[in-house]
């Protein structure tokens, strides 16, 4: 008994005198994880079941197989807009669109985020930051797919929607950024301009923002990443962009339609990843 | 000024550029030194995103009308049963223990599932992609750009064709998770091995080991908190993405509440947030304790 607390290390009751006899008694750590991996699939399998997984799949050979003809097979007048459609028909048209959402919505959270990461950092206003931090919990807990469908009966069918709900729900992480980094501005610059007896907007313009600005525009280029996949997601409830069609033609299965739009998204995407972290690295 | 024969444009450019600074005065007030002193870059930044932002407004035509009373409306409906589809306060808290909260768990086990399948798949991908456990560029860029390209594929476009291939319903939900959180999980992981302290690994290769036993002594205690604060990460990101999927017809808490919006039966919809607003706080909560103990 002794040696099996041994071997799980619940007790240390083994003497040793020469480190190969203490080599020969070391504590068997592999039997923990051997539990932990068993319960894991334990646990796994449990809620695979519950959840039916895998459970009565058929795959359906007639639709793979459009598919596949529709993806080897994309619609190109439709991608760039010439022939049967107009520009304003055209995928490029709507990747455009999609980039003004979300650089607009960026924008206008950007700003309205500061007194909220302001009233949020505990450096700056004590005790109460509690109350702006919850109000940036409940924002930035709120999907934003429900926030569409809400802004879509509020301003209407369209890309402004769009703007809208990224614009409000984008504050929620850039106003806890900012508040972070609120937190850990240095002290000393204000300090020293207070000697010199500088007002407050001086102290603001020349202790605080030389601080923060780099680390704002990051988190603003990074929160720009990401709302360009919200938008291109919003156009799933019809609050503009890309994703409207993208669900329009998945639903009607127009493959080769589909494609280019697919095509898009991600030309999309790895564009404005690859431009945002070209500029953090600069401004870092 | 040097630029003097030069032609106009270059002139003006030079003017854009620099600014004359006067750094001492004569006793009759004129300057007798002047230099030439770089300009500000912020104006300029500042008008190439207010350019950008005016342009953008093209593609964004405005509204005709906003109708804010329209927000508290909804707001007000969402928080007291209507007469349309709850009409008690009875059945709306029968609604949150009955339906909402069986359905968000079994979301969770969804997100849980598909994490795990993810991640195991994630994890031969990254240590393929790591530079310093696979020397050779030749596997290690295919792999990075290839998983690269399917991390930037968005979660629903995923969902979608996972419904294709699997029909509509959990199924497809999970296998779209999984292959969100692989595209996650690997660039997180490749990423942090990249920037292991490969020291202890040498100093094990030579007394002697090889290759694979000194990764496990050497790279594998240093690996190991971060892969589980990363899977903790990819888990709560998980389960805040997952209301997408029941819009595609890929199974979870999203199913039900696109279909309570459909018949816009607000008062369901709200009876569908409050859990989960609590379980999302709950797990990030809980998530952001386990990784601060794991690390």
């Amino acid at each position: 008994m002794d040696k099996l607390l041994n071997y799980l290390r619940i007790k240390n009751t083994v003497s040793c005198t020469t480190p190969d006899e203490a080599y020969a008694k070391r504590p068997m750590l592999w039997i923990y994880n051997i539990i932990i991996v068993f319960a894991f699939l334990a646990v796994i399998i449990y809620f695979s079941v519950d959840v039916s997984f895998m459970n009565g799949i058929n795959f359906n050979g007639t639709r793979l197989g459009e598919l596949w003809k529709g993806m080897c097979n994309p619609n190109w007048s439709y991608f760039f807009g010439y022939g049967e459609y107009r520009f304003s028909e055209s995928v490029i048209y709507q990747i455009i669109e999609t980039f003004s959402i979300a650089f607009i919505g960026t924008l206008i959270s950007s700003i309205l985020a500061i007194p909220f990461g302001f009233f949020a950092s505990k450096r700056m206003v004590g005790k109460w930051s509690v109350i702006s931090e919850l109000l940036l919990i409940v924002i930035r807990t709120f999907p934003e797919i429900l926030f569409g469908l809400i802004m879509v009966k509020v301003v209407g069918f369209g890309s402004f929607a769009g703007v809208a709900v990224l614009s409000v729900h984008s504050i929620g992480m850039i106003g806890k950024m900012y508040s972070e980094q609120l937190d850990v501005v240095d002290n000393q610059p204000l300090e020293a301009l207070d000697a010199c007896g500088a007002s407050f907007l001086t102290r603001v313009k020349l202790g605080v923002v030389p601080q923060v600005a780099p680390n704002f525009l990051s988190v603003i280029l990074y929160r720009f990443d990401l709302n360009v996949r919200t938008a291109s997601l919003l156009g799933l409830v019809g609050a503009g962009g890309i994703g409207y069609y993208i669900w329009v033609y998945s639903s009607f299965g127009t493959w080769s339609m589909l494609t280019p739009l697919l095509l898009g998204v991600v030309i999309l995407i790895v564009f404005v990843d690859i431009i945002s972290s070209i500029l953090r690295k600069k401004l870092l | 000024m040097q630029t003097k024969n030069k032609g106009v444009l270059r002139r003006i450019f030079h003017k854009l550029k620099y600014k004359k600074v006067i750094v001492s005065l004569n006793d009759n007030g004129t300057p007798s030194k002047i230099i030439e002193k770089k300009r500000s870059l912020w104006p300029r930044y500042f008008l190439i995103v207010a350019a950008i932002f005016g342009c953008c407004f093209i593609f964004v035509e405005l509204p005709a009308k906003i109708r804010f009373d329209q927000i508290s409306v909804i707001f007000g409906q969402m928080f007291t049963p209507s007469e349309f589809s709850l009409k008690t306060w009875d059945r709306y808290n029968e609604y949150i223990f009955a339906t909402a909260i069986p359905a968000i768990w079994s979301t969770v086990e969804m997100v849980f599932i598909g994490t795990t399948i993810g991640t195991a798949i994630a994890i031969p991908l990254f240590l393929i992609a790591s530079r310093n456990i696979v020397l050779k560029w030749y596997i290690y860029q295919p792999v990075r750009i290839v998983v690269d390209i399917i991390r930037t594929i968005p979660t629903y476009v995923l969902a979608i064709l996972c419904t294709v291939f699997f029909g509509i319903g959990n199924t497809a939900g999970i296998w779209a998770i999984a292959i969100f959180t692989m595209g996650i999980m690997f660039k997180l992981m490749y990423e942090y091995i990249d920037t292991c302290n490969m020291n202890p690994f040498e100093a094990s290769m030579s007394t002697g080991a090889t290759r694979f036993k000194a990764a496990r002594v050497a790279l594998y205690p240093q690996v190991k908190p971060m892969f589980f604060s990363n899977f903790l990460y990819t888990f709560e990101i998980n389960v805040r993405a997952s209301v997408i999927l029941g819009f595609v017809g890929a199974g979870g808490i999203g199913q039900l509440l696109s279909n309570a919006m459909d018949a816009q039966q607000y008062d369901k919809v709200g009876a569908i947030l409050i859990p989960l607003f609590v379980v999302v706080v709950v797990l990030q909560l809980l998530s952001s304790f386990l990784r601060r103990k794991s690390l």
